[in-house]
């Protein structure tokens, strides 16, 4: 039989996230306790939210991320391989067995600006793929990728360059231009 | 009953032995109280295990003493009820056509099981928009996995 009152999923995430009232709280539990398509509704979001945690660990989700969460990381025993090239600058690099995740820190001076994109391009110019409109904390001097490890482990030598743009309805601004020659570990 | 317990337990206790431990823990003490005739209306069941649920895990978090006698008294507990996995090939074709913003806030929450205020200040987006972000995320992504687009 199926309920005729859902609880919304949001609304299990935030209980699940601890995230609710203590009113709003009691009434998602009592209900939970009285019905079985809730209940299966909240081990689905505690499963997408356990899928989510093995991904991350896994290190192959194209994401910007932050010095917190690679702290909690390497905690947790993962290691963590970081290059930082300069604005305008390059760095070789490659990625052994031993690496969980692969940061690239990108250093800019994101002082008042709103909206920032990030272009992967090959040698030539030419964009591979485009991540719009990331988050960044104003303050910060650098944004940080994680670069899906698996593309790396897989790819051959090859050279990315990582093209940080500021965005504005006039158009966008090269903020820095890094350049990632990689090899394969040997 | 028992995989409702659990839930409770993880949601409360953040650990998956110590929900385990709850679950055994909970029907013992309503087997027994049925027994002693102190659940007169079995349709209010369902009350009173959310109650003896609350309890306990208030007893545990007071420091744990009626729960040691509990572990020592009753039998370890013999049953997991793990959520079915998601598929992962999938979960993360799904994560890929969020959003930045929405990939950052939703991978970030849930691995940390961090709140709105923590994931906010870390990406420098407020608490209101954090939510709103994780709630549209949580949307796409489980309309991506049954099947729909992101």
């Amino acid at each position: 039989m199926s309920c005729a009152n859902p609880i919304d999923p949001a609304t299990l995430a935030d209980y699940w996230l601890a995230e609710l009232s203590p009113t709003e709280e009691s009434a998602v539990e009592e209900h939970i306790f009285s019905c079985e398509d809730c209940t299966r509704q909240l081990q689905s979001v505690i499963a997408l939210a356990e899928g989510i945690r093995t991904l991350a660990r896994q290190g192959n989700l194209g994401m910007v991320v932050t010095r917190e969460f690679l702290d909690r990381l390497a905690r947790e025993g993962l290691r963590a391989r970081e290059y930082a090239p300069q604005a305008g600058g390059a760095v070789a690099c490659t990625v052994t067995a031993q690496d969980d995740l692969l940061i690239g820190r990108l250093a800019a001076d994101l002082t008042g600006i709103e909206r920032v994109d990030v272009a992967l391009c090959d040698p030539s110019g030419a964009e591979r793929q485009r991540l719009q409109d990331i988050p960044f904390r104003a303050g910060l001097s650098e944004v940080m990728l994680n670069y899906p490890i698996g593309l790396a482990r897989q790819s051959g030598p090859d050279v990315l360059v990582m093209k940080l743009l500021a965005v504005t309805s006039q158009g966008e601004r090269l903020l820095g231009e890094y350049t990632f020659n990689h090899t394969p570990s040997a | 009953m028992a995989p409702r317990i659990r839930l409770y337990g993880l949601r409360h206790l953040r650990d998956e032995q110590a929900a385990a431990d709850l679950v055994q823990q909970v029907l013992m003490m309503t087997i027994e109280s049925m027994r002693a005739g102190k659940v007169r209306d079995l349709a209010k069941i369902e009350s009173f295990v959310l109650g003896t649920c609350r309890m306990v895990v208030l007893e545990i978090r007071r420091g744990g003493a009626r729960r040691e006698r509990l572990l020592e008294q009753y039998l370890p507990p013999v049953s997991a009820f793990p959520e079915p996995a998601p598929d992962l090939d999938k979960l993360a074709e799904c994560l890929g056509r969020l959003a930045e913003r929405e990939r950052s806030v939703v991978v970030m929450t849930f691995y940390e099981e961090h709140s709105s205020d923590t994931v906010a200040g870390a990406l420098g987006l407020s608490h209101e928009n954090i939510r709103v972000i994780r709630h549209r995320a949580l949307g796409r992504l489980r309309k991506c996995m049954s099947g729909g687009a992101a």
